[in-house]
């Protein structure tokens, strides 16, 4: 078991009567990446500038290793802020904008220098010590931002959605950089992000926020496969969420078949639960009796794969379905999945 | 577009040179020509003497003075301004400091000497607390009083609207980094603010050289400054060639200020670029 680094507990934050996170608990472990995820306005901004100390929990305690950081200013925490606008100083070059906080430490020139040149290497700017920021791209802004937050030797790296400014290609880039980078400083990475596809690629652990409150926690690989909730699954990658009965364990009925599956009944007094299919779970085949039979309405080519909507044929419900082979508009198809290709939720 | 351009710009051109160019060449030609239209160095020549020295050397250093004093005055009201953050109340705060300039100039300049007058108000104030009288009017103190007053807003603007554009996320990403508040202000706001102390110090000290009013009212014509020189030959000695050459003394002394605060602008200009 890693030793926990960040923990909240009861976390409380209200911005006049407007409550913005709403008694979160949550711990990250040393060395983690921890990705906030959510949609704008869920409170996980709020959330990482509270562990940063520009915002002040109204209640509840943040928590580093042992000790409550609630009232120690942002300048005196072991913790550093890649923002997302960079907020890199416009009057300093690269190399004094790095050497920031070690020069507030008052370290060695020697030092600095030592430092500075090892922390461009790192995030692949080596000889860009002497330019200013204003000529820098936005990736190489992103890169000083990234070593200027590490300079400090933090405990941990707090990352506000550090690649929405960058375009499609560059935050690609940016992302396998970032885990690399990761990976060599040995830190606790702190991200938050809207881009469900940033926190699969990029994460140890994802916290998934709705209106303030934690929906799901779990690694990437859980969250996808076993979303606990409506909200998740839709937000987190497509889904097909279709209503279902369940009168016992292993055993799921929608749209009016019955299917084997993986998952025991929820224990609830009532048997309506939902029904998670992932697009690319589906296999279009031929319209038998077991399956769920329906005509193709549309077809979008997606690059890797085609996105095939389905229309059931009695129900009406459109099935999305993710597959690389071509099917004609209004053909009669038949959908084929697994037992272990059907997830269950409770209903919401 | 650009021949559009040129053509919208041409009344601008005519206006420069009638009131701008024509008269600076009118001051040349009356510099440096005598009472007989011939050309002479003479009225530069009786300028660099003793006693106009010292009246130069005086308004210098009266105006170097109050534009220290401005800055040290301005720059916290327009650090604090700049810190409300409230829209409509730091606009409040900064029309209360604008106000006064809506008064004419000279009821500004003599609503001070009622003040400070041997029968002023301060002065009644202290008779009726029976203490003993003071000179508070016709000396360099109040001219420099009169300078700072009139003069205060042209440093707090410029300083309050450059603070206003220096992004919040500046001095969080400072604090972050390890800086107190009173660091990050030296280290990251100040600096950024220099481009608006630049320009608040060439606003003060420009008209702080040449004013003639405020030295000629407070200071009761004891304290000759140039601009006071200038206004006397021309208007009452008649002298007009001695009165150009002091004119063109000053520019060039205002001109080549500039110059070197402009120097410390150039280093500053990226920065503004940032900001805007």
């Amino acid at each position: 078991m890693k030793k926990t680094i960040i923990e909240a507990r009861n976390l409380y934050k209200e911005f006049g009567k407007n409550a913005v996170v709403k008694h979160i608990n949550f711990t990250i472990a040393e060395n983690e990446f921890v990705t906030f995820l959510g949609p704008s306005g869920c409170g996980k901004t709020t959330i990482l500038r509270m562990i940063a100390g520009f915002e002040i929990p109204t209640s509840g305690q943040i928590f580093l290793y042992d000790k409550v950081i609630n009232d120690i200013p942002a300048y005196l925490r072991p913790l550093n802020t890649v923002f997302q606008n960079y907020a890199l100083f416009p009057h300093m070059d690269v190399f004094e904008n790095i050497a920031f906080s070690m020069r507030i430490k008052k370290q060695e020139a020697k030092a600095i220098e030592a430092k500075v040149a090892e922390l461009l290497e790192v995030v692949n700017l080596s000889g860009y010590e002497q330019r200013d920021i204003a000529s820098l791209s936005g990736g190489q802004q992103q890169r000083v931002a990234i070593a200027r937050a590490l300079a400090n030797d933090p405990k941990v790296l707090l990352l506000d959605e550090p690649l929405s400014a960058l375009d499609l290609k560059m935050r690609k880039e940016m992302q396998i950089e970032l885990k690399k980078i990761q990976r060599e400083v040995k830190k606790t990475f702190i991200y938050v992000t809207h881009d469900q596809e940033e926190a699969l690629t990029l994460s140890d652990k994802i916290i998934v926020l709705n209106h303030g409150e934690i929906q799901q926690s779990g690694t990437p690989i859980d969250i996808y496969n076993e979303p606990i909730n409506t909200f998740v699954a839709d937000f987190i990658g497509e889904s097909n969420i279709i209503d279902g009965t369940m009168t016992k364990d292993f055993e799921v009925e929608f749209l009016g078949k019955r299917f084997l599956c993986v998952d025991k009944r929820p224990s609830l007094e009532t048997d309506r639960v939902q029904v998670v299919i992932r697009p690319e779970d589906i296999e279009i085949g031929q319209c038998l009796e077991h399956t769920i039979n329906g005509v193709v309405t549309s077809i979008v080519f997606k690059g890797v794969h085609y996105e095939i909507i389905v229309q059931c044929s009695e129900s009406e419900y459109d099935f999305m379905i993710h597959t690389t082979d071509y099917h004609e508009i209004n053909k009669h198809v038949g959908l084929d999945f697994g037992p272990d290709d059907i997830h269950i939720m409770k209903a919401g | 577009m650009n021949k559009n351009m040129r053509v919208l710009g041409l009344p601008y051109v005519v206006w420069m040179l009638i009131f701008i160019c024509l008269p600076i060449l009118l001051l040349g030609v009356y510099s440096f020509t005598d009472n007989t239209g011939n050309f002479s160095l003479e009225n530069f020549k009786s300028f660099f003497t003793p006693i106009y020295i010292r009246i130069l050397l005086n308004s210098l250093y009266l105006a170097f003075i109050s534009t220290v004093i401005c800055f040290i005055l301005g720059y916290p009201v327009a650090y604090m301004i700049a810190k409300i953050p409230a829209e409509k109340k730091r606009n409040t705060f900064l029309l209360l400091f604008i106000l006064p300039m809506w008064m004419n100039f000279l009821l500004r300049t003599y609503s001070w000497m009622t003040l400070l007058g041997n029968n002023g108000l301060i002065n009644a104030l202290l008779q009726a607390l029976s203490l003993p009288q003071l000179n508070l009017l016709y000396n360099s103190g109040a001219v420099l009083l009169g300078m700072v007053y009139n003069f205060l807003p042209f440093m707090i603007y410029p300083i309050y609207s450059i603070l206003i554009k220096i992004d919040e996320n500046y001095i969080t990403a400072a604090g972050d980094l390890g800086a107190n508040p009173r660091q990050a202000f030296t280290k990251i706001t100040f600096p950024l603010s220099i481009p608006g102390v630049i320009t608040g110090i060439t606003m003060v000290f420009m008209p702080a050289v040449s004013t003639f009013v405020i030295p000629s009212l407070l200071g009761g014509g004891q304290n000759m400054l140039i601009g006071n020189l200038i206004e006397q030959q021309l208007m009452q000695a008649g002298n007009w060639h001695f009165g150009s050459a002091a004119s063109l003394i000053m520019m060039t002394i205002i001109l080549l200020a500039m110059q070197f605060m402009n120097r410390f602008d150039k280093t500053q200009q990226k920065n503004m670029e940032m900001l805007a």
